[in-house]
């Protein structure tokens, strides 16, 4: 240790060397640099007192028109103004500053859920190929490894977004299917099937979520008495079984409430039930539904036939009923035609001018605007399972990820997976032969081995320089704002210039970043610290 | 003994094969047939695709097969088949996957060669390249790249070349004579290598003079100052940042490890909170009583309490540190750097720093992320040479303290020298992280390599190319990038570091 220790210098009893007394020294040299630093700071607040001064009073405007610097986070109470694109919860012009740094940070905590199990799954395939016996597979990952840490991660991301996604992914009319599973790749995005919970099934999602939550702890706690007990607990087989209860249990608790979404249709429209919008549909094609896509396959029903023909429907953007309704449509084979509105008052004046013949949403939109014509309750499921279908001008239904939040996780996700790779690999070879070698002579199985025997000791020097590439990889979602993705950088640098402030948003996103790496990193000095007393 | 007399003992046998490759699990089996099927289809689609490359490449797999299994049951295997047995056909799992890659591989170069070469332009006549690349079904226009090489690499500094040959020549001047004095004994401790040193030591601060220049234009001075946030950009900008920040963050880093690091005295327990408890005291009259009156929002009360926090910070200084203030104070500036993005310090450094500098100082762009990169490599550096520091076996001090060596002399004469050695590796590679990591002054605006690249596609002649500039950029990062590792690697194998 680099230490100065008091008990080794300095032991005479003159006056001189006890001024030298190392104690003596580090008091003054303490004091001295206490003064400095005093100083320094004293300094730069002069400076920064004078230079606030000149930007105006403005800057720290309270309420009853005085100036103070208690003031100075008002502002971020007042109308944020500007649009972002992708969000996690409701966001629109009109709300705060805070409000808008919120939508950021969610966007933030997205691409790193998303981020963190990707990058550990690419990083341990990639690890464990490093160490492959195939010359091929080893070569191509070392490659992989070795282009994507010597390089900018900022130029990776600016050529996933401008490159991959803009030149070589098709437009978004002509995104084909993945091996006939519906997932397209366009350059607007991926979109992907995906499990929607109708407000019936919101129970059934949170016992699932917490069966899943509480099935690992049990899982955890049953390795722990496995660890220290060497009997067999069957850890993964209790965590399935109590994962697959709570939805046992959860599906025959949800799904008994009344629906809540509704169908609205005209005065005098000859839907009254939604059965009856089938016949309907058939009466005005001439043909019988099952065989339209035959039909306008083989020439004999005209696209401007459909179109004429085709149901007609209005619905609020992304509601759950939207979902709903249009599955079941799908499922009784009815063509339809979308148009979907941003707010609800548009949606309401779409469907009294008569745009459409049946209108979907949620009966309590429904009960506050509607004003002529009936509304028609909607059957509803627990869960709809949600495919992405292209329709106008763009993929409706399913889930997606626009192409920015697509490019940064593609690009965070190949980054930080080399890192990981490397990580990994250094992990596995730091656990020595003698220990495989041990493991085989006891008659261990290679599954085994691997499990009990070199993974444990493994994990010990792969997890903590493993969660740093975590905290890397949410330091670096700040390079969003390379491509347009509205992360919390990227937010904070908009108010910057909305707002003409830079000290109160630049201080705010600082000290967000700097309260998730402290407590990532205390956490780590933590399970340091209790790894390395097991060793001894 | 032979490596073939070695092999040669193993008996090869059917039956153990078949089992370890195919039979000892049902998933193996699928696996194995699942792989073969899909060997078969992609293979296969790759024949109708490129026929003249994937013959030759599946006759060569199949005759190396039978050469290897060959060599195998005959017990005559050359270092050849040997290798092909360990490194290609380990299992016949391993067999179908290096024909897969084989074959993946020759796509993937055969896409990239045509449209690199065959389809490609290397005309910087936006018309001809046009009409080319158009004719062939997807080719580069190299064009926008070697019409652009200048500004790539040195951008307006192309006015002022000789800047550049000078700082050339004088590294290729002082390399020359390195070579031979630093490898040969003979000169080990002569002055001549002593004088060699210092001006390697000097050589970024000279070149920095050559590059920036000093003094008014016009007169007889060749390297009078010229304005940097003009004419410096390109790979030129990139270098100049990373070796900036590296150099002028060194002193600064040194310092913060010794800090960090130090175990004097703290300040006693009674004197800090005594200071905590008065200074609390005494603002929450002055400070706390008249704004709570006036508060209005939460972010008012906030800043009302904020005095609250002084004995929160006297706690944390107290237990934390033992109340050694240039610890602490090292450690808050050390984590707080590196707890945040890089491009935070980089807008705070554009849009803050001048708030905190009196009248009179504008630095300009150039200079203002010249300070936030070397803050934050500052805070790298001295972790790594608190690595360093930490490596230093304990004897090392106690000889010294026996040697009855003053402070300043144990340190500068027997522990730094030492540690500095062991992080040379480290300090390379959080070179070659800097180096990258100027990519980020695209972002607020300074023409570097990143932002030339990006801004070519806006160019009359070139506009929406961006591929082309692109690669060229990721192949001269990944070329630098590349060689620096190199050499920091070997660097680690000369000092013995990598050994740990």
């Amino acid at each position: 240790m680099a230490d100065i220790d008091p008990n080794t210098t300095g032991s005479g009893n003159s006056l001189t060397s006890k001024l030298f007394d190392i104690r003596v020294i580090g008091v003054i040299a303490q004091i001295v640099f206490v003064i400095l630093t005093i100083l320094f700071f004293a300094w730069l607040a002069r400076n920064t007192v004078s230079n606030l001064g000149k930007l105006g009073d403005a800057q720290f405007a309270c309420g009853d028109g005085t100036s103070d610097y208690r003031c100075a986070y008002n502002f971020m109470r007042g109308a944020a103004a500007f649009e972002i694109d992708e969000q996690s919860i409701p966001y629109d012009t009109s709300d705060s500053y805070w409000r808008a740094l919120l939508v950021g940070a969610l966007n933030t905590l997205k691409v790193s859920a998303w981020g963190i199990p990707l990058t550990t799954i690419v990083g341990v395939f990639v690890g464990i190929t490093l160490l492959s016996p195939n010359w091929f597979v080893k070569t191509i990952s070392r490659a992989y490894v070795d282009l994507f840490r010597n390089t900018p991660l900022l130029v990776q991301l600016f050529m996933i977004f401008f490159i991959l996604f803009a030149a070589f992914l098709p437009k978004v009319d002509e995104a084909g299917s993945l091996l006939g599973i519906p997932i397209y790749f366009s350059n607007r995005g991926v979109s992907f099937p995906s499990l929607e919970f109708m407000p019936n099934g919101q129970l059934l999602r949170w016992l699932l979520l917490g069966g899943f939550v509480v099935g690992l702890i049990v899982w955890y706690v049953l390795s722990r008495i496995s660890y220290n007990t060497g009997r067999d607990t069957k850890g993964p087989f209790v965590f399935l079984g109590i994962l697959v209860l709570s939805g046992i249990i959860g599906w025959l608790l949800s799904g008994n409430n009344p629906s809540t979404q509704s169908i609205a249709v005209p005065d005098g429209s000859a839907v009254g039930v939604f059965d009856d919008i089938a016949p309907l549909v058939e009466a005005r094609l001439g043909i019988p539904l099952e065989d339209v896509e035959g039909a306008l396959a083989d020439g004999s029903l005209s696209a401007d036939a459909l179109e004429v023909g085709q149901l007609t429907v209005c619905s609020t953007l992304d509601s759950a009923a939207e979902t709903n309704f249009i599955e079941k449509l799908v499922d009784a084979n009815i063509p339809y035609d979308m148009s979907r509105a941003p707010s609800s008052k548009r949606f309401f004046r779409e469907f009294d001018a008569g745009d459409c013949e049946i209108a979907v949403a949620e009966t309590t939109v429904f009960d506050e605007g509607l004003t002529a014509g009936s509304v028609l309750t909607l059957d509803e499921p627990r869960t709809v399972l949600s495919i992405p279908r292209f329709i106008g001008r763009n993929f409706i239904g399913g889930g997606s990820f626009s192409a920015m939040f697509a490019a940064l996780l593609l690009g965070l996700v190949l980054n930080t997976g080399a890192s990981v790779a490397e990580i990994v690999r250094a992990g596995i070879q730091s656990v020595s032969k003698g220990q495989t070698e041990a493991a085989r002579a006891l008659g261990l199985s290679e599954g085994q081995r691997l499990r009990l025997v070199v993974l444990p000791q493994a994990l010990k020097v792969i997890i903590p320089p493993l969660i740093s590439q975590y905290l890397n990889l949410i330091k670096n979602s700040s390079l969003a704002i390379a491509i347009g993705y509205a992360d919390f950088w990227s937010v904070t640098n908009t108010i910057v210039n909305q707002s003409g402030r830079a000290l109160q948003p630049i201080l705010i996103a600082m000290a967000t970043y700097l309260t998730i790496s402290l407590s990532i990193s205390s956490f780590l000095n933590w399970y340091n610290g209790r790894v390395r007393l097991k060793e001894r | 003994m032979t490596v073939n007399t070695m092999k040669a003992k193993r008996k090869f046998d059917m039956g153990t094969f078949i089992r370890a490759n195919i039979t000892k699990s049902p998933l193996l089996a699928i696996w194995t047939v699942a792989l073969a099927a899909f060997a078969f289809w992609f293979v296969g689609r790759s024949m109708i695709a490129r026929p003249l490359l994937t013959i030759p490449v599946v006759i060569a797999w199949a005759a190396t097969i039978i050469w290897m299994v060959r060599a195998e049951i005959n017990k005559t295997h050359s270092p050849t088949t040997l290798w092909l047995k360990g490194n290609l056909y380990n299992s016949i799992t391993n067999a179908l996957l290096s024909l897969i890659l084989v074959v993946a591989i020759i796509g993937f170069l055969v896409g990239f060669i045509t449209y690199a070469f065959f389809n490609a332009s290397f005309s910087e006549d936006p018309a001809i390249a046009k009409e080319v690349t158009e004719a062939g079904q997807l080719g580069a226009r190299w064009g926008s790249v070697t019409q652009n090489l200048e500004n790539l690499l040195v951008f307006s500094m192309k006015t002022e070349m000789y800047r550049i040959w000078a700082s050339i020549g004088l590294l290729v001047g002082l390399s020359i004579p390195s070579l031979i004095i630093f490898r040969s004994a003979k000169f080990n401790r002569s002055l001549i290598r002593r004088i060699l040193t210092w001006l390697w030591i000097a050589s970024p601060f000279i070149i920095f003079f050559f590059l920036r220049g000093v003094g008014e234009a016009g007169g007889s001075n060749p390297f009078y100052a010229i304005d940097t946030e003009q004419l410096w950009g390109g790979l030129l900008l990139s270098l100049i940042l990373s070796v900036v920040a590296i150099v002028a963050s060194f002193p600064l880093g040194v310092l913060l490890a010794l800090g960090r690091q130090s175990k004097i005295n703290g300040v006693p327990w009674w004197l800090t909170y005594g200071t905590a408890a008065l200074l609390t005291a005494y603002l929450i009259v002055t400070f706390t009583l008249p704004n709570l009156e006036v508060a209005e929002t939460t972010g008012n009360y906030i800043y009302a309490l904020l005095p609250l926090l002084i004995p929160l910070i006297a706690l944390f200084f107290q237990k934390g540190f033992k109340g050694n203030v240039m610890a602490g104070a090292c450690t808050v500036f050390i984590e707080c750097i590196r707890g945040v993005p890089l491009i935070t310090l980089l807008f705070s450094g554009i849009l803050l720093l001048q708030l905190f500098l009196p009248d009179g100082w504008e630095p300009n762009k150039i200079g203002r992320v010249m300070v936030a990169m070397t803050v934050f490599s500052a805070a790298y550096l001295a972790e790594n040479i608190r690595g360093g520091l930490q490596a230093i076996p304990r004897g090392q001090y106690e000889a010294a303290d026996s040697l009855g060596l003053s402070t300043y002399t144990k340190y500068t004469k027997i522990v730094l020298p030492q540690a500095l050695r062991i992080v040379i590796p480290a300090i390379v590679g959080q070179f070659i992280g800097l180096f990258k990591d100027t990519s980020l002054v695209a972002l607020v605006g300074l023409s570097d390599l990143l932002n030339v690249a990006r801004r070519i596609s806006s160019q009359q002649n070139w506009l929406t190319i961006r591929t082309e500039p692109f690669i060229f950029i990721f192949v001269v990062y990944f070329v630098v990038s590349y060689a620096m590792a190199w050499y920091s690697r070997r660097l680690e194998k000369q000092l013995g570091v990598g050994v740990r």
